[in-house]
């Protein structure tokens, strides 16, 4: 246990690493979650546990300002410790939870105490010494790695056990219950992200790629097409009407 | 702005440096001036180069893209990155050239194109590769992880390799020509059109609710589920995602208290067996 231990908290460790890669997006569960699923020996569930929490934390992206629930640590550990006591998907994307809002809570002092440390940079660049400047700046990406790292490998190892028999402790409605919100709670991430591409242009667009899947049962891969080519045809025309953003919405 | 001098320092390799270094741009991310650090680190290379023997100037350039806020796409930044290289280049040949006019092209570009490229790559091309990749992952498949990578990372690099050059040779006239022509605009309503059918697609294969309450004549009993089922399938789905969307954004509840009553809910209905 100690070996997939010390894998899962370097699964953590690579999603802080991300940020030194080029923000690629490997912190998120679809990417963490089948990593996950690969080093405990179960990779059907990892994926599977990966786009369930996925599709949850869709929504939780940092922008502008805004820190999201450490979905890094809370999908990291919520896979180890579903695939660990066989959990349903459901049900880790609700221990999930609580440990991305704690996780990331601890989160904030790192970033605090960034804003402490990269004050120094300004005295390092006024001597013109670009060595200290960045050793500042992948330092930080350095104590996250870190921080990532023990949070993952220690919830592991000290936690599955402990979290696993809470959960087998808890009434089954409770347990029914949290599967049924499982199935909701992708609605929320959607909610959450909508406002980012609505307004009264593509608001009806939304509905046909329902209808779509509704009706008609189309694939993902049918609807961007049709996607693109209601964007081609329309390309020119709307050159003709006013391209103001109405954002009122 | 004037282009005094087409003396051009910065070669094709010193162009992919920039886009190499710019990889790191979040890693000392922090609230107060964000990414700062990032953004000096890109370009340090560049500056060195162009204020080869005016040590004076090159630490001026280090002090000012320390000191400054700077927060964006990270799509977005190898153009800005070049863009400032360039005009770091007319004030490296002139001593007149206004430096002020630096920071504000940045502060000026920074808000605009985080609103384009967030838009383009994490509401749209993250969602299409989360929708294909989610559905590859439910099948099983590895694909599922790699596609949503590439198809939000294979755009991106891209991006950062074109815009790099663009952003050095011709940053101010393509600026001023994206915003006469209202493409950008136009872009950002292509980008919306193809996320919100994929949100669409997504609402009815993504979201389950089950209405298992029975009702009616013994012997002819039916359930909620199928009389909205009938209507339409995942009628209850869609009002979900406009249930909460009009509660956080429309109501401005706290996304942690809806997130809280829909487990208290979900519990509760499971309990009275109405949702199942």
């Amino acid at each position: 246990m100690i070996l997939q231990a010390v894998l899962i908290g370097l699964v953590g460790a690579l999603g802080q690493f991300d940020s030194i890669i080029g923000s690629m997006y490997l912190f998120r569960p679809i990417i963490t979650s089948s990593l996950v699923g690969l080093i405990l020996g179960e990779p059907e569930m990892g994926l599977e546990l990966g786009a369930t929490l996925e599709l949850f934390y869709i929504g939780s992206i940092s922008m502008g300002a805004y820190i999201p629930p450490d979905d890094l640590v809370g999908g990291v550990l919520a896979t180890a410790f579903a695939i660990h006591g066989n959990l349903t998907p459901e049900a880790a994307l609700t221990l999930s939870m609580p440990i991305a809002v704690i996780s990331m809570g601890w989160k904030n002092v790192i970033y605090a105490f960034s804003t402490f440390a990269c004050s120094f940079a300004d005295k390092f660049a006024a001597k013109g010494n670009t060595t200290g400047i960045n050793l500042i700046h992948f330092g930080m990406t350095g104590i996250k790695m870190v921080n990532a790292f023990l949070w993952c490998f220690l919830g592991y190892y000290l936690g599955a056990d402990v979290v696993i028999s809470t959960i087998n402790a808890l009434p089954t409605q409770i347990v029914d219950g949290l599967s049924v919100a499982g199935g909701i709670l992708p609605a929320l991430g959607f909610a959450l992200l909508l406002n980012m591409v609505l307004n009264k242009k593509s608001l009806p667009f939304f509905f046909l790629g329902f209808v779509l899947a509704a009706s008609f049962n189309v694939s993902i891969i049918s609807v961007l097409i049709i996607s693109v080519i209601i964007v081609a045809v329309t390309w020119n025309r709307s050159n003709d009407q006013e391209v103001a953003n109405d954002s009122d919405f | 702005m004037t282009q005094t001098s087409k003396k051009r320092k910065l070669t094709n390799h010193d162009l992919n440096m920039i886009v190499l270094r710019e990889l790191p741009l979040e890693a000392s991310w922090h609230y107060e001036r964000q990414q700062h650090l990032g953004f000096c680190y890109s370009i340090q290379s560049a500056l060195k180069k162009i204020y080869e023997g005016q040590p004076e100037k090159y630490i001026d350039a280090l002090k000012r893209h320390t000191g400054e806020f700077y927060n964006t796409s990270p799509q977005a930044t190898p153009f800005i990155c070049s863009l400032v290289c360039s005009m770091e280049e007319e004030y490296a040949a002139d001593d007149s050239f206004d430096v002020s006019s630096i920071s504000a092209i940045k502060a000026a570009l920074i808000g605009p194109f985080a609103g384009i490229f967030d838009a383009i790559f994490l509401s749209t091309l993250r969602i299409i590769g989360t929708a294909v990749g989610t559905s590859l992952c439910m099948q099983g498949s590895f694909l599922g992880p790699i596609a949503y990578w590439a198809i939000y990372n294979i755009p991106a690099f891209i991006c950062r390799f074109v815009g790099v050059r663009w952003g050095y040779y011709e940053g101010a006239e393509l600026i001023q020509e994206l915003q006469e022509s209202g493409a950008i605009g136009k872009f950002k309503d292509a980008a919306a059109l193809v996320a919100m059918m994929a949100f669409g697609w997504m609402t009815k294969n993504y979201v389950a609710i089950n209405f298992v309450y029975e009702f009616g004549p013994e012997g002819g009993t039916t359930t909620i589920q199928a009389i909205l089922d009938s209507i339409i399938p995942g009628l209850a789905s869609l009002g979900l995602v406009w249930l909460f969307w009009w509660l956080l954004t429309k109501k401005k509840v706290n996304f942690m208290i809806v997130l809280l009553f829909t487990l208290l809910a979900s519990i509760l209905g499971v309990t009275l067996g109405i949702v199942g």
